[in-house]
């Protein structure tokens, strides 16, 4: 893919991503795509086009932030060929009444003009320090 | 600078860490370069791992920082992912090693690289921080309650 052609659909998705559309984003979705978050926080990859738009979309942020509090700031968007990465920090008060704000990289790969794979890499110890998830030791 | 000048030297910059050569990474940044590190990290009980000066920079990149508890001749860096756009880069990088303490590490990286005119101005570290808990490399500390 070209580069511009993968920075319109990252932006495309960007701001489907924004505006909590999982419709929208499962349009620019690979019927195969895959989600893989860090290997750390135990999370088994999630698979298909459905599933990824609705994480994708905000549902898993929304069962442990207050939905009304979600930020979402885009950074920065790099495009090189068929793949992007967009920093991003989102913020918001836990279920739990405690502050959060963290930075995510997320990196697409992109094939035939839509995602084929989304790796998603927040700073993991940040979501224990926040109580949303446990140390489990290797 | 143009993405295909940032190429030629963020795989300039790939082999000197290949390398572990501090010496090769230096000419390569900025005086007033910053090495970032997650905000997670600064919030246990070391030290922040931020650096500030260029040759704690090339010393953070080089990698030989870790020689000091992990065998050198286990360190494997495997270069996974490279994206150029303009002036700024980014390396996916798998690191696997065995501690002198006994115990495997393997861990991901995201590194983000900002250059200026030939130079990287800004480097931002992104590992699995959750990993380094895992592994006792540091504890977990509490949002909001510093105590490095």
């Amino acid at each position: 893919m070209s580069d511009e052609r993968t920075r319109s659909g990252t932006a495309r998705l960007t701001a489907a991503r924004e505006a909590g559309d999982a419709d929208a984003i499962a349009r620019l979705l690979a019927e195969d795509v895959v989600l893989e978050t860090p290997a750390s926080l135990g999370i088994a990859a999630v698979r298909g086009r459905d599933a990824v738009a609705t994480v994708l979309g905000g549902a898993v942020a929304k069962t442990y932030l207050q939905a009304e509090t979600i930020v979402r700031e885009v950074l920065r968007t790099i495009v090189d060929g068929d793949l992007s990465v967009v920093k991003s920090r989102l913020s918001g008060r836990t279920v739990e009444e405690a502050d959060y704000d963290n930075e995510y990289v997320c990196i697409y790969v992109w094939r035939d003009g839509l995602v084929a794979r989304v790796e998603e890499h927040p700073d993991t110890l940040r979501i224990v320090q926040s109580g949303i998830a446990k140390l489990a030791k290797t | 600078m143009t993405t295909d000048q940032t190429r030629a030297l963020t795989e300039r910059l790939a082999q000197a860490r290949a390398a572990g050569d501090a010496a090769a990474i230096l000419p390569l940044l900025t005086d007033d370069v910053v090495l970032v590190v997650p905000p997670s990290l600064g919030e246990t009980d070391r030290p922040s791992l931020q650096a500030s000066d260029p040759d704690g920079v090339a010393l953070g990149l080089s990698g030989t920082a870790v020689h000091a508890f992990m065998h050198a001749e286990t360190i494997r860096r495997e270069v996974q992912q490279t994206l150029v756009d303009g002036d700024v880069s980014v390396q996916r990088i798998h690191m696997t090693g065995e501690f002198k303490a006994g115990g495997r590490y393997d861990n991901h990286y995201v590194w983000v690289f900002h250059w200026r005119d030939g130079r990287i101005h800004r480097v931002e570290e992104y590992p699995d921080t959750l990993r380094y808990a895992q592994m006792n490399l540091t504890r977990v500390g509490e949002t909001g309650s510093p105590t490095s």
